[in-house]
């Protein structure tokens, strides 16, 4: 997990093109939007596609279960293990 | 004081009679005439570019109407944007009242306006502003957004200018809600200038939270000013810096305004989630 977690933190920094933060500064369940990291609807729109193209996951079809999965960088990694893990079982 | 009750009761009569006939004539025009104009027409640019005439001549009609029965004072056919008939360019504008998209799309031409998602899939209207190429404002999701941003420069590839209304809905007395990256995202994209613009209406009327019937006695001056031309980079950091330089520039408008009616600019602190926003 941690390791995703960090693989995570890069993308969002180089997808994002983030200049005024690195990888490092990034907290685990700091929130992505508004207060925490403070990335917007568009950045949204950005990483969900980066996330898809990386992982080779597709993301769900239910906004609330995507706003819950990009709450910050530990859900992430939390849902991107899920659809990884229901990928590989037959 | 019988004479101020009869006043009163001539000008919510005539406001009513403008909305009531705004909505009957958008029906009348999208049910009616948009067909006749229309029918047997292939080529969707024809129809799109007729839609779009239709639309403004409409308004400017209407605003005609308005201006005749002293709502209000401003004329459309005078004011002649800079940029008009020109390069295509990404308009922004503060959104005090509900007259504002009206006195936009009749004063310009060759503009596709990003239109509020309910009035844009509504039956009146919004079926002369689907065949109008105007786009649907529903950014409630991702996958909406990418396509208000694909739709936004395909009209920018076809020769229209965009309106965007960044805050997303009308903005608060004397205020201004924050403002949306999307106008400037597609700006930066496209390669085109963002050309603000400030709408005042004095005295204070339609606005957020001020039903019709509320409307002063007074006849209603509105203010169309086009502020100077921005270009914004590419990438997220110009994208944002230009997002904050322009929302401060109407800030400013806006806090001017309302100092000279002895009001300090309301918070930017309002929730997006009103609008649909996905964040």
């Amino acid at each position: 997990m941690s390791n995703l977690a960090q693989q995570l933190k890069e993308l969002i920094v180089e997808a994002l093109m983030l200049e005024d933060v690195t990888a490092s500064e990034i907290e685990d369940e700091m929130p992505l939007f508004r207060e925490g990291l403070g990335l917007d609807s568009i950045d949204a729109l950005e990483l969900g596609i980066a996330v898809e193209r990386k992982f080779g996951i597709k993301l769900s079809e239910s906004e609330d279960v995507n706003r819950e999965a990009f709450r910050s960088v530990k859900s992430l990694a939390s849902y991107i293990t899920a659809q990884q893990g229901a990928g590989a079982t037959p | 004081m019988r004479f101020q009750k009869l006043r009163r009761f001539v000008k919510l009569t005539f406001v009513g009679l403008c909305f009531l006939v705004f909505w009957a004539g958008s029906a009348v025009f999208s049910w009616l005439a948009l067909p006749f104009f229309v029918a047997f027409r292939k080529d969707k640019e024809l129809v799109a570019r007729r839609a779009q005439h239709i639309i403004r001549v409409g308004f400017e009609l209407f605003f005609g109407m308005v201006r005749g029965l002293g709502v209000v004072d401003h004329d459309t056919r005078k004011h002649h944007p800079q940029h008009r008939e020109t390069t295509p360019v990404v308009y922004v504008a503060n959104h005090p009242t509900l007259f504002d998209v009206i006195i936009l799309m009749a004063s310009y031409t060759n503009v596709c306006c990003v239109v509020k998602s309910s009035v844009y899939n509504g039956h009146a209207v919004g079926r002369i502003l689907r065949y109008g190429s105007q786009i649907d404002g529903d950014t409630s999701t991702p996958a909406q957004i990418q396509r208000v941003l694909n739709e936004c420069a395909d009209r920018i590839a076809r020769g229209y200018s965009v309106l965007i209304f960044p805050e997303g809905t009308r903005s608060p007395k004397f205020g201004l809600n924050p403002f949306g990256r999307i106008a400037f995202e597609v700006a930066s994209r496209a390669g085109v200038a963002v050309v603000p613009i400030f709408l005042s209406c004095d005295p204070p009327a339609l606005m957020r939270g001020m039903p019709w019937h509320s409307m002063p006695n007074e006849c209603l001056h509105y203010e169309v000013a086009e502020l100077p031309a921005a270009h914004v980079g590419k990438g997220r950091k110009h994208v944002l810096a230009a997002q904050s330089e322009i929302e401060a520039l109407l800030r400013d408008r806006v806090a001017g305004f309302a100092m000279n009616h002895g009001e300090s600019v309301a918070s930017n602190d309002a929730s997006r989630e009103d609008v649909g926003a996905y964040v």
